[in-house]
C-alpha cells in the first residue's frame, strides 16, 4: 500500500506542476472515461483516421509554440519562476496534507475497530470495507496484559529508544534556534537601517503618514512633500512613498498619486523658464534667458534630496498652473497661451514663460549654453532671472493669503471667499509694467502739451509722485503691498497765465482689480490769484472728469489749457 | 496610564514568561527514566514545538517594538525651538527690497526705443 502510494506521488512530481485535486486522466476508470469522451466529441459521424492524426499533429505543434513562447520572453521567466516556487510549495503542501488525511483516516479505522465489540452498528457505519473483510468486528479491545518477565529487557530498550528520540529532538532544536538566531540579527539589523533612515527624514520636518505599499499591500510610511497645510489648492498633493527595500532595509523615494487608492506614479518634472525677446532692427530676438539654478546634492542622504527635488519640481509645476489660470483672463491685454507657453506683449519686448520637461541628460539646456550668439543674446538674462523669482515669491504671497482664510472662522464670506481664490501672480508683474509704461506716455502728454503752450504761459510746474498708495499705511504689515494693491500715481501740474489767473491740473493714475486696464481721473480748478491759490481759497472747479485713453486726455487737457489761456 | 500602555506592558510580560516557561518545559522534557515509548516521542514532538514558539514570541516581540516605533515616528508632536516673530524693521526691508525687485522689473531701457 505505502509502496504503490509513493509510486503515484512519484509519477504526478514528474508529470509537472499538476493539481492534485483535478483528476489525471491517464488512471481514470473506463466507466468514468466514456462519458468525458462522449462529453467533448458531441459526435462521432465526422471522426475519421486522418481528422485524428491532424488533431494529434496539432497538439505537438502548440507545444512546441509554447516552449519558443517561453524561451523567448525574458520578463516572464523572472514571474515564471516565482509563480514556479509558487506553486511548488503549494503543490508539496497539499501532498502533505493528504498524507496527514490517510494517516488520520487509518487512525480512525482502527478506533472503529475498537469501537466494534462495544456498539456493533455504530461501527458497521464507520469501518472501511476493506478492513471489515479481512478482521473480525470483535477482534479488538483494551484489555492489557501483563508480562512480568520480561520488565526489564523493556525497560532498556525504551530508555535506548528515548534517548536517540531525544538526542535527535535537540539536534533539530539547536538548529532550529540557530537558523531563529541568525534570521532575526538580519532582521533586527534592517530594521535598525530602516528606521534610521525614517529617523533622517523625520529630522528633516518632513510630515509621515501612515498607508500601505500598493505593490503588496504591506504596512508602510509615507511623506508629505506637498505644499498642501501651506495654503496650496493644487491637485497634486505632493504625496510619495517611503519603500522599504526587503533585502538592505533601505528605503527608497516613490511619488504616489493619493492616499486612498495609492498609485505608484510616474512623474515628468517640468521647471519654469523665462525668456525676454526685444525688437532689434525691427526683428523680435532673444536678449535675455533665466537659468534653471537647483542644488540636487544639498543634503548628504539621497532619500533628503529626493524629497527635495519632488518638492521644487511640484513648485514650478504649481507655479506654472496658476499663472495659466491667471493668463486667461489677461488674453485681451496681449497675452496669449500656446501649449506650454505664455507669451506677453508689452512696449517692444516680448516676455516668454515656459513650462520645459527638465531632463538631467540635457546638461546643455539647462546651462544655456547656446545662447552667446551675439551680443545682444545676454543683454536681459538678470532681467528674466528677477522675473522668475518674482514669480516665485508671489506664489509664496499666495500660499500665505490662502493659508490665513483657512485659519479664519468659517464664516459666509470666508467660505465664498475660499471658494473663489484666484492667484495675483501675472497680474501684477503686467500690471507694474504697464503702469510704468501709462507714467511715461502720461508725462510725455504733459510735456508735449506745456511745450506747445510755452510762449503762452508765464509759469508751468509739473511734479510727479509714483505709488502714492505705498504712503497712505501707517503700519505696513504685508512686505508684498506694491503687488497686492492697484498702483496709483498722481501728477501735479501748476499753470499760470500772463494775467496772473492759476490753474491747478491734478491727474490721477491708475487702474481696476485686472491691473493691466487704465484709469485716469482729471480734476482742474482755477484760481484768480496766486494768493488764492496759495491759500487754497475761492477756487473755480473748472473740469473733473475720468478717462481710459491718452488721446483723450490729451485733447481734453489742450482745450483746458486753450481756454484757460 | 493609558489602558492601551497597561495592555501592551502586561502583553510583554506574559510573552516573556511564556518564553521562559518554554524554554523550562524543553529541559524538563529531557529525562528519560521510566517512561514508555508513547510518552517519549510525544516529549520528542513536545520539544520541537516549543522551540518553534519560542522563536514565533521572538518575533512577536520585534513586531512589538516596531510599532513603538511607528507610533513615535507618526503621533509625535513637532515644537518650534523658538518663538519666530517678524520684527517691524525686517518688515520695512523686506517692503524696500521687493519694491526694488518690482521696479527693476517694470522698467524699460529707452535705449532699446531709440532703436
Amino acid at each position: 500500500m505505502v509502496e504503490k502510494q509513493f509510486n503515484i506521488d512519484l509519477e504526478l512530481n514528474d508529470t509537472g506542476h499538476i493539481d492534485p485535486f483535478l483528476q489525471d486522466e491517464d488512471k481514470l476508470k473506463l466507466e468514468e472515461l466514456i462519458p468525458r469522451i462522449l462529453f467533448e466529441r458531441k459526435s462521432f459521424l465526422n471522426v475519421t483516421e486522418d481528422s485524428l492524426r491532424k488533431e494529434i499533429d496539432n497538439s505537438l505543434k502548440i507545444s512546441e509554440e509554447d516552449a519558443l513562447d517561453t524561451e523567448e520572453s525574458r520578463e516572464d521567466t523572472v514571474e515564471a519562476d516565482q509563480q514556479e516556487v509558487f506553486n511548488k510549495h503549494k503543490f508539496e503542501l497539499s501532498k502533505n496534507i493528504n498524507n496527514a488525511l490517510n494517516e488520520t483516516q487509518l487512525s480512525l479505522d482502527f478506533v472503529s475497530l475498537l469501537i466494534s465489540s462495544v456498539k456493533p452498528s455504530l461501527a458497521k457505519s464507520t469501518i472501511s470495507p476493506h478492513l471489515s473483510k479481512f478482521v473480525k468486528p470483535t477482534s479488538l479491545n483494551s484489555d492489557r496484559l501483563g508480562q512480568d518477565s520480561n520488565d526489564n529487557q523493556e525497560s532498556k530498550a525504551t530508555d535506548s529508544f528515548g534517548q536517540g528520540w531525544k538526542l535527535e529532538s535537540l539536534g533539530k532544536i539547536t538548529d532550529l534556534f540557530r537558523e531563529a538566531s541568525t534570521n532575526l540579527n538580519d532582521q533586527v539589523i534592517k530594521e535598525r537601517r530602516y528606521w534610521n533612515m525614517i529617523n533622517l527624514v523625520l529630522a528633516n520636518d518632513e510630515v509621515l503618514f501612515r498607508m500601505r505599499d500598493p505593490q503588496n499591500n504591506a504596512r508602510a510610511i509615507g511623506v508629505k512633500y506637498g505644499y498642501g497645510d501651506s495654503g496650496s489648492n493644487f491637485h497634486d498633493q505632493g504625496l510619495a512613498l517611503l519603500r522599504k527595500d526587503n533585502q538592505t532595509g533601505e528605503i527608497s523615494f516613490h511619488p504616489i498619486s493619493s492616499i486612498n487608492n495609492a498609485k505608484i506614479v510616474e512623474k515628468v518634472s517640468r521647471f519654469i523658464r523665462v525668456k525676454i525677446l526685444s525688437q532689434i532692427d525691427g526683428d523680435y530676438m532673444l536678449t535675455g534667458q533665466s537659468i534653471f539654478n537647483f542644488d540636487f546634492e544639498k543634503s548628504k542622504q539621497s532619500i533628503i534630496n529626493d524629497i527635495e527635488k519632488a518638492r521644487f519640481f511640484l513648485f514650478e509645476e504649481d507655479l506654472f498652473h496658476q499663472l495659466i489660470r491667471e493668463a486667461k483672463l489677461l488674453v485681451n491685454y496681449n497675452v496669449s497661451i500656446i501649449s506650454n507657453k505664455i507669451i506677453i506683449e508689452i512696449n517692444n519686448i516680448i516676455i516668454e514663460i515656459e513650462s520645459i520637461v527638465y531632463d538631467e541628460l540635457n546638461e546643455e539646456e539647462l546651462e544655456n549654453y547656446y545662447q552667446n550668439v551675439n551680443e545682444y543674446s545676454t543683454l536681459h538674462n538678470k532681467k528674466c532671472q528677477l522675473i522668475l523669482n518674482y514669480l516665485k515669491l508671489m506664489l509664496c504671497c499666495y500660499y500665505k493669503y490662502n493659508l490665513k482664510l483657512k485659519q479664519k472662522v468659517p464664516t459666509a464670506l470666508t467660505k465664498w471667499k475660499q471658494s473663489n481664490s484666484h492667484p495675483l501672480i501675472l497680474r501684477p508683474l503686467v500690471g507694474n509694467m504697464r503702469h510704468e509704461l501709462n507714467l511715461l506716455n502720461m508725462k510725455s502728454v504733459l510735456d508735449r502739451l506745456m511745450h506747445a503752450h510755452e510762449s503762452e504761459l508765464s509759469y508751468s510746474k509739473l511734479d510727479v509722485e509714483k505709488f502714492i498708495n505705498l504712503a497712505t499705511r501707517s503700519k505696513k504689515q504685508n512686505p508684498f503691498q506694491k503687488s497686492i494693491e492697484k498702483p496709483i500715481s498722481k501728477f501735479h501740474l501748476v499753470l499760470c497765465n500772463k494775467t496772473s489767473n492759476m490753474l491747478d491740473v491734478n491727474i490721477q493714475l491708475t487702474t481696476n482689480e485686472s491691473f493691466v486696464n487704465l484709469i485716469i481721473n482729471m480734476t482742474i480748478i482755477r484760481f484768480e490769484t496766486e494768493d488764492d491759490f496759495k491759500n487754497n481759497v475761492n477756487g473755480i472747479n473748472v473740469l473733473q472728469l475720468g478717462f481710459s485713453d491718452f488721446n483723450e486726455i490729451e485733447e481734453c487737457l489742450d482745450w483746458s489749457i486753450q481756454n484757460f489761456v | 496610564m493609558q489602558p492601551k500602555s497597561i495592555s501592551l506592558l502586561q502583553k510583554i510580560d506574559s510573552i516573556i514568561e511564556t518564553i521562559i516557561v518554554k524554554f523550562t518545559n524543553i529541559f524538563e522534557n529531557l529525562q528519560d527514566a521510566n517512561k514508555t515509548t508513547e510518552i517519549l516521542s510525544m516529549e520528542s514532538l513536545a520539544m520541537e514545538n516549543n522551540c518553534i514558539q519560542i522563536i514565533r514570541l521572538c518575533q512577536d516581540l520585534i513586531s512589538i517594538s516596531r510599532n513603538l516605533k511607528e507610533i513615535w515616528v507618526l503621533n509625535s508632536i513637532k515644537v518650534t525651538q523658538e518663538k519666530f516673530e517678524w520684527k517691524q524693521e525686517e518688515i520695512d526691508i523686506m517692503f524696500t527690497q521687493f519694491n526694488l525687485l518690482t521696479d527693476k522689473i517694470a522698467e524699460f531701457e529707452t535705449d532699446m526705443n531709440k532703436e
